[in-house]
């Protein structure tokens, strides 16, 4: 009798213990909170870059400069290509949305949409040429032509010995005038992680 | 002295093109430029769709620490699909004619492959 009670309890008490140690766990994190798992490229790392560069390019001397050589016309940007040439895969809309969106809240500086964003844009005023009143139909050839367009690259280099990795990323976005080619700004991050596995 | 005059007419004419293409240009603008803007006109579309994207052009970067779990993971796995393979079969490389050829009367006691052994059967 006392021996098939301590059998049942033993059996609930291993099968709670299964459900348990199988149940998946969420635990909501902080976004600004550094978490380094693997060593890879992660979100902090992101933050970092998107930080950086929105400090710099906003407050840099290109800004004032135009301003003042335009009579106070803000200049227009678009964003244009990133390359990532380094080892991992990485997106840079992470970080360069934090760019467009310091533009935008700026105030001095307008964005333009560019490539697939601009060809939706313009097949919906195509769209409107057919199927929208005259009085609320969008007409082409009225778009803002932008006076410099943000383009970046990513790179790394990785050295790795036994157990120890020791991996360096280059960030940079620059800034270049679409008229004269001029290169106006260069943001830059550098990031070095030493991991050990 | 029609044709003198047909040729001074066209010669004006030429002169005049071209004074109006030289007042179009731009100060400091290259004459030459309508070269290069028919050059782009075609493939901008082809040259802007790209974006604001990130073009992925990783490379693999050697770590010894990940090479090596590679080298561990794939010899694992050549180990299991070799142990899978049986050449104990009757005319197989490593055939040899026992009583108990292909477990045959005998259990497998469940490893789930027949002959897991590989034919090391002493017919015993």
């Amino acid at each position: 009798m006392y021996f098939n009670k301590l059998k049942n309890i033993t059996v609930v008490a291993i099968l709670g213990l299964m459900l348990s140690s199988c149940a998946r766990q969420v635990t909501r994190i902080n976004t600004e909170s550094a978490a380094d798992i693997s060593g890879n490229w992660n979100v902090t790392d992101s933050r970092l870059v998107a930080e950086e560069m929105t400090k710099s390019i906003v407050s840099a001397k290109w800004l004032p400069a135009y301003l003042e050589s335009k009579a106070g016309k803000k200049p227009t940007i678009i964003v244009g290509l990133v390359q990532n040439k380094s080892h991992e895969h990485i997106e840079a809309e992470t970080f360069v949305k934090a760019v467009e969106s310091s533009f935008v809240q700026n105030g001095n500086i307008r964005l333009v949409q560019g490539g697939k964003k601009r060809e939706e844009l313009r097949a919906e005023k195509a769209d409107q040429q057919d199927n929208a009143s005259v009085s609320t139909m969008k007409k082409f050839g009225l778009e803002n032509g932008a006076d410099y367009i943000l383009q970046g690259s990513i790179n790394s280099i990785v050295d790795s010995h036994k157990r120890n990795k020791v991996v360096y990323y280059q960030v940079n976005l620059e800034l270049t005038d679409i008229q004269t080619n001029e290169v106006v700004w260069i943001g830059e991050k550098k990031i070095t992680k030493a991991v050990k596995n | 002295m029609r044709t003198i005059l047909i040729t001074i007419a066209g010669l004006i004419a030429l002169s005049l093109h071209s004074n109006a293409q030289h007042a179009s240009l731009a100060t400091d603008q290259n004459p030459r430029y309508e070269q290069s803007r028919a050059k782009y006109m075609n493939k901008s579309d082809s040259l802007t769709s790209t974006q604001g994207t990130t073009i992925q052009e990783t490379y693999k970067a050697y770590d010894w620490y990940e090479a090596r779990e590679a080298k561990r993971k794939l010899r694992k796995e050549s180990n299991f699909y070799n142990n899978q393979l049986d050449y104990s079969f009757y005319g197989g490389p490593f055939f040899y004619p026992t009583l108990r050829y292909n477990n045959f009367g005998y259990r497998d006691y469940g490893n789930g492959y027949r002959n897991y052994n590989r034919g090391h059967h002493f017919g015993w």
